[in-house]
């Protein structure tokens, strides 16, 4: 019986102190719709342009809020999508046909960078 | 009367061939017996045969009774419910919506339930989703759904809540991009055949799920055209 009061003492403690540290504000949940439009858009690209690796662009998404135990003004990073909801959705309203007389095709094969479309 | 009168005549014959014999003893002289041929004798007739005798009323029957009525559902006598277990098992297409990005996937389902009155059944059943978007990105989608069936003769209107899990393949990496959420489903089925305990039906249904995420909730809008069999 002692011994279960102080377990439990003790797990509340640990509970408490990573409450106390903060980290909500991090996220690094990817189902979101600039991710899932990402995703279509790289799917599309590599119907439609030939040479173009579709594991070469990353569509990850994460934030973190820096905030630690020790260092609650931490820094903040993260990843974006590299290509945007707007952008993706750009690749997508294009034909198949648009997308290589425009050379969206030929930017996205050479980069993974955004601005491709138009 | 055509016979007493032929026998009449024959014998007045005879009496005017023998008047010898009708005079009496002392006559002197007897003239020459002329024998006349004898009269022709018709067999008597066969009676006219009488009319026959006007046909007696016969005993009356009952009047035949009316045909009976056809039955109708009201006059019908109910069938005795009974409880029973079901088992169902279908499938379909089904056209989901995420984030405006329209998917075209694949159902089955299997589910487990119970008819326990006339008008009500109450199921669990277990659905899986496989198909893909527009630009061909896999998805998947497994839901669990008790629910609750309104049985009207052939048809049924089912309703329930319903626990989904749903998998995005990634173009990128081929990761899974997963999502857990809740939904309400509202179906509506009809029996379009039974042989002996096994029917077939087939119904629509549709699904609104939400995909609860930590930020944000997306919502999973989903129409299943099904066919499938209930034992």
């Amino acid at each position: 019986m002692r011994w279960s009061m102080r377990s439990a003492y003790m797990v509340g403690g640990m509970w408490s102190a990573f409450v106390a540290c903060d980290f909500s504000g991090n996220d690094t949940n990817n189902f979101r719709p600039d991710v899932v439009y990402c995703e279509e858009a790289l799917s599309y690209l590599a119907s439609c342009c030939p040479k173009f690796d579709a594991g070469a662009v990353s569509c990850q998404y994460a934030y973190y809020s820096g905030a630690t135990c020790f260092d609650k003004d931490g820094s903040p990073s993260g990843l974006a999508p590299t290509f945007s909801q707007s952008e993706s959705q750009c690749i997508l309203d294009e034909s198949c046909k648009a997308l290589v007389s425009t050379g969206v095709c030929a930017r996205a094969e050479v980069h993974d960078a955004p601005g491709i479309c138009p | 009367m055509k016979a007493s009168l032929t026998w009449a005549s024959a014998s007045g014959a005879l009496l005017l061939a023998f008047p010898v014999y009708a005079q009496g003893p002392g006559a002197t002289e007897l003239p020459p017996i002329t024998v006349l041929p004898p009269l022709p004798i018709s067999p008597p007739e066969s009676p006219t045969p009488l009319p026959l005798p006007l046909p007696l009323p016969l005993p009356l029957s009952p009047p035949p009774s009316p045909p009976p009525a056809p039955m109708t559902s009201a006059s019908r006598p109910a069938p005795a419910f009974e409880e029973s277990i079901e088992l169902r098992l279908d499938g379909g297409a089904t056209y989901r919506n995420l984030f405006g990005i329209p998917m075209s996937m694949g159902t089955v389902e299997m589910g487990v339930g119970a008819h326990v009155s006339q008008h009500l059944a109450v199921y669990m059943a277990f659905q899986l989703d496989v198909g893909q978007t527009a630009t061909g990105l896999a998805a998947r989608a497994y839901t669990l759904a008790p629910s609750v069936e309104w049985v009207a003769d052939r048809f049924r209107l089912g309703t329930g809540v319903e626990l989904l899990w749903f998998d995005l393949i990634r173009a990128s990496n081929g990761s899974a991009l997963g999502q857990g959420g809740l939904g309400l489903h509202l179906g509506v089925s009809v029996d379009v055949l039974t042989l002996r305990r096994v029917t077939a039906f087939v119904g629509v249904r549709g699904q609104l799920d939400v995909l609860l995420g930590p930020e944000e909730a997306s919502c999973l809008e989903s129409v299943t055209g099904i066919g499938g069999l209930r034992f």
